[in-house]
């Protein structure tokens, strides 16, 4: 019996020490050592060598690198306007920020990250950057904020952990429900009511440092900075986001709601399908310009990820175009594409083009996806919103400028609508031209296809673009008559020997059932 | 083996198997190549050699069934019994009716002209247009001259380190070196405001400041593509199809000489030969926007970052 309470407690204990071992180092002279280490090897190139978010890379980026010495951060378990637990520091440095410059530092997803005892030293670190002397002594503990002295209370500000327990399940009436609270919440004010991050105050919001923020477009599950799931939504808008003009719901918004409402918001994110050959669907009828026209809805498109222009100078890595929608049809003269993608301002510079080579050759070669090379020239279907027409182009390499085609070689139509965040294009053209710098649409083989996009209200101008790699346009032949005539042939031959075993097969049979 | 009491048993057996076959190689292989390259495109298997595959299959089979007198009874028997009726009338006419209109599909997909996309393996490391003079490139910045350790000290002396014009700044932040928290760095800089200079420590020490302006460009000019910690996942790179080297993978820049590197980093992807699809690489030219020094000391970090090494020349005998 001894012996069985002993072996026991030994397990008790052990499991005790593997927990304690996961979680928090200690801090001691030596990790804060090694934490300013790491942090200048690491970190200091955007947050700067003092922390003040000023490092030699942070001109580049928006969001700007976080100046560690106001004391302001987004990802919190604790109430609005506190500092984060040391955990999530160590969570958000472990995970990184999506969508921003901000990458992951967890040593299990990056060979070359950092350890955990690493990542501890750095917070450590990062936290003693601060302006506020008394960083250090913020504390998490309900004493401070129940003493009688309000010097107490004023040297020890008060932090408490939001208690967030696990989602309940998804179902269609907490979607509903979750609907009715982002109505009634009016997030919609800030987050438009598609969630396309274009509702009307969208575009007057500033943050902490005075620098213009977006609320985030709701449908694009990769761009959640706090992470796109269901526990990790309800967190965000439960503590708030600490610098941005996002608020915290924790008292506005009952817990049961919240949940609802996580659950709405994780539905608004749309999937992205991955396949990278876009079949153009063969129709009888006169193709539309209109971008809403019914024939659209039947056709099935791809998706095409967008990045920035990091290739040619001047760079530009703040893109808000990173997802286009395109669908394309033809008949045996024209074909049409239409291209829809969240933009949460119109506006006069919004431009998309569409890109092919102008010559196809038979192998694999191709010109550079960013607008060809001296070699290979491409075609370029131009959208703009202030003109309302598409242009033809040609472009001989990202270092050469484009040049518009005569206008007797003008022989793009298009169309384009701007309904609440989605711009649809539509872009139309003969399937062969007789310009030598057009492309040519042969069908029965594939044709390469690019695009380039800028978002005139992010700023985006010239080499300062979204650009995507080389994505397939398939123009099916129809089937030739032969192809018919061989199929008929093999149904013909397959009747013939059922007929033939059917009658062979039972004759057996009867002649067995004789003998 | 197999049970011959059921009587139709080879008949289930071997579609099974030639069903688990053909799917493991549709199917298996592109996951298996996916999971083995870590891209979201499968290593393609071409179309012929799927369909020699399974006349392969095919093939084997029926030599094993008709290989014996029994294989052959307990491989038909299924087959007789549906013509011959036993399963009911209705079962009879219907899978005489589907069975010509499938074979009639399957023939009429098979020879209609489709639209196959044309396959090539990618070389990656190509030789074919590296010009040899890089070969043996070494670089300059492993190895400060006494010159540069002399102008070092100087500046050192002076508390006025001189850096990279993209590093500085605008002189915002780098203009000395007391802010680099490491063992050569602070040794240095201690003895030499008691009075004395140690050459050996100086050249330590200005490898450290080396490397950390190396670490320094790699991030502002590199870090969108190959990743902050060098691992090809940088925030740029999910949109190109041919997807930023892994520094930290082997095989990749553990295996080359610096050279090659050098060479890589120079002229960027217009200059790989038509094996390296140079059409599908987003690699700048990086001298258009990098002085050679510069290059040189980014290599410095990025070998550094990626925890490897280059490979060291072969010494060719003359
Ligand atoms: C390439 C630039 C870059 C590097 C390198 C970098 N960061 Fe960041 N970091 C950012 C940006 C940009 C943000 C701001 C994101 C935002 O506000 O949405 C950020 C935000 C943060 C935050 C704030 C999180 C919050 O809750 O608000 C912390 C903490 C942080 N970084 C820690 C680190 C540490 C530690 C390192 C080094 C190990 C590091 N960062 C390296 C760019 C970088
Ligand atoms: C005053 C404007 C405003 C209102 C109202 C608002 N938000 Fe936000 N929200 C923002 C901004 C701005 C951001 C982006 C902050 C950033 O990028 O750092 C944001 C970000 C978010 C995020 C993304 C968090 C992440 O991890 O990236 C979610 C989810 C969100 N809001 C949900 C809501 C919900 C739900 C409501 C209503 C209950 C709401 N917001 C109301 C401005 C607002």
């Amino acid at each position: 019996m001894r012996i069985f309470i002993a072996s026991i407690l030994v397990l008790v204990i052990t499991s005790v020490m593997a927990v304690a071992g996961n979680t928090k180092h200690v801090k001691t002279e030596e990790l804060l050592e090694l934490g300013k280490k790491i942090y200048i090897r690491n970190c200091s190139f955007c947050h700067g060598i003092n922390g003040g978010g000023d490092g030699p890379v942070a001109k580049f980026l928006n969001p700007r690198p976080r100046n560690f010495r106001s004391n302001v951060f987004k990802f919190r378990t604790t109430t609005s306007g506190s500092l984060p637990t040391d955990e999530d520091l160590f969570k958000t440095i472990s995970r990184g920020i999506p969508g921003t410059a901000m990458q992951s530092f967890d040593s299990a997803t990056n060979r070359r990250g950092l350890t955990e005892n690493q990542r501890w030293a750095v917070i450590y670190h990062i936290q003693t950057m601060s302006d506020d002397p008394d960083y250090n002594l913020w504390v998490f503990d309900d004493e401070y904020a129940a003493s009688d002295d309000p010097d107490d209370r004023a040297d020890y500000r008060y932090n408490k952990v939001v208690d967030i327990k696990s989602p309940p399940p998804s179902t269609r009436e907490t979607i509903t429900k979750g609907k009715e609270v982002y109505k009634k919440a009016q997030c919609h004010t800030c987050h438009g009511v598609a969630g396309r991050g274009n509702g009307p105050s969208a575009s007057k919001l500033k943050d902490e440092w005075k620098l213009p923020i977006l609320p985030r477009d709701l449908t694009k599950g990769w761009r959640y900075k706090g992470g796109n799931e269901v526990a990790d939504i309800f967190t965000r808008f439960t503590t708030g986001m600490n610098g941005t003009p996002m608020p915290s719901y924790s008292s506005s918004i009952g817990e049961e709601d919240r949940f609802a409402l996580a659950h709405y918001v994780k539905s608004l994110q749309e999937s992205v399908t991955k396949k990278r050959v876009l079949t153009a669907l063969r129709v009888s009828e006169k193709l539309p310009t209109d971008p809403a026209d019914l024939l659209w809805s039947g056709v099935e498109g791809i998706d095409i990820r967008l990045t920035g222009n990091v290739i040619t100078k001047p760079r530009w890595q703040n893109i808000t175009i990173d997802l286009v929608r395109i669908k394309a049809v033809f008949t045996d003269d024209e074909i049409a594409f239409r291209l829809e993608w969240n933009d949460r301002f119109q506006n006069r510079e919004d431009t998309m083009a569409l890109q092919f080579p102008v010559k196809q050759s038979a192998g694999e070669e191709k010109p550079h996806f960013l607008n060809g090379d001296e070699n290979h020239p491409v075609n370029l279907w131009i959208w703009r919103a202030d003109k309302d027409l598409v242009a033809e182009l040609n472009a001989t390499g990202y270092k050469n400028p484009f040049i518009t085609q005569q206008v007797e070689s003008q022989n793009v139509t298009g169309d384009a609508s701007f309904i609440d965040g989605v711009w649809s294009v539509v872009m139309k053209r003969s399937l062969v031209t007789d310009d030598r710098n057009d492309t040519q649409f042969n069908t029965g083989g594939f044709i390469p296809l690019a695009l380039n996009g800028w978002d005139g209200a992010n700023g985006d101008t010239g080499t300062m673009k979204s650009i995507s790699s080389w994505y397939l346009l398939r123009l099916e032949k129809p089937a030739p008559l032969k192809a018919f005539g061989i199929a008929a042939l093999a149904v013909l031959l397959v009747i013939a020997l059922e007929v033939y075993l059917t009658r062979r097969w039972r004759r057996d049979v009867t002649i067995q059932d004789r003998a | 083996m197999k049970s011959k009491k059921t009587g139709g048993g080879q008949f289930w057996w071997t579609t099974i198997t030639i069903g688990i076959v053909l799917a493991l190689i549709k199917y298996g292989i592109p996951w298996l190549s996916r999971w083995i390259t870590g891209s979201d495109l499968p290593l393609p298997v071409p179309g012929t050699l799927f369909f020699f595959y399974t006349i392969i299959i095919l093939a084997g089979t029926f030599v094993y069934i008709s290989s014996d007198e029994t294989t052959i009874v307990s491989f038909l028997a299924p087959i007789k019994s549906v013509f011959r009726g036993d399963y009911g009338k209705l079962f009879f006419f219907v899978v005489m009716a589907v069975t010509p209109v499938v074979a009639g599909y399957f023939v009429f997909a098979w020879v209609k002209p489709a639209v196959v996309a044309s396959v090539t393996l990618r070389i990656q490391h190509p030789s074919s247009n590296f010009p040899k003079k890089y070969e043996a490139l070494k670089n300059p910045m492993r190895e400060p001259t006494d010159a540069q350790i002399d102008e070092f000290i100087e500046q050192a002396n002076n508390n006025s380190v001189e850096y990279f014009p993209q590093v500085h700044d605008e002189g915002k932040q780098f203009t000395n070196i007391r802010h680099l928290p490491f063992g050569p760095v602070t040794k240095f800089l201690a003895k030499l405001h008691s009075g004395t200079t140690d050459r050996g420590l100086a050249q330590l020490a200005l490898m450290e400041k080396r490397l950390f302006e190396g670490r320094a460009l790699y991030q502002i000019n590199c870090r969108p593509c190959h990743g902050v910690s060098g691992g090809g996942d940088g925030p740029m790179a999910y949109g190109f199809s041919l997807r930023p080297i892994n520094f930290t993978d082997s095989g990749t820049i553990d295996t080359l000489v610096e050279g090659y590197t050098f060479w890589r980093i120079e002229n960027g992807g217009p200059s790989l030969p038509p094996e390296s699809t140079p059409w599908d690489s987003a690699m700048p030219v990086w001298k258009h926007d990098l002085t050679e020094i510069e290059r040189w000391t980014i290599m410095l970090a990025e070998y550094d970052i990626a925890g490897v090494s280059p490979r060291e020349p072969e010494k060719v005998a003359r």
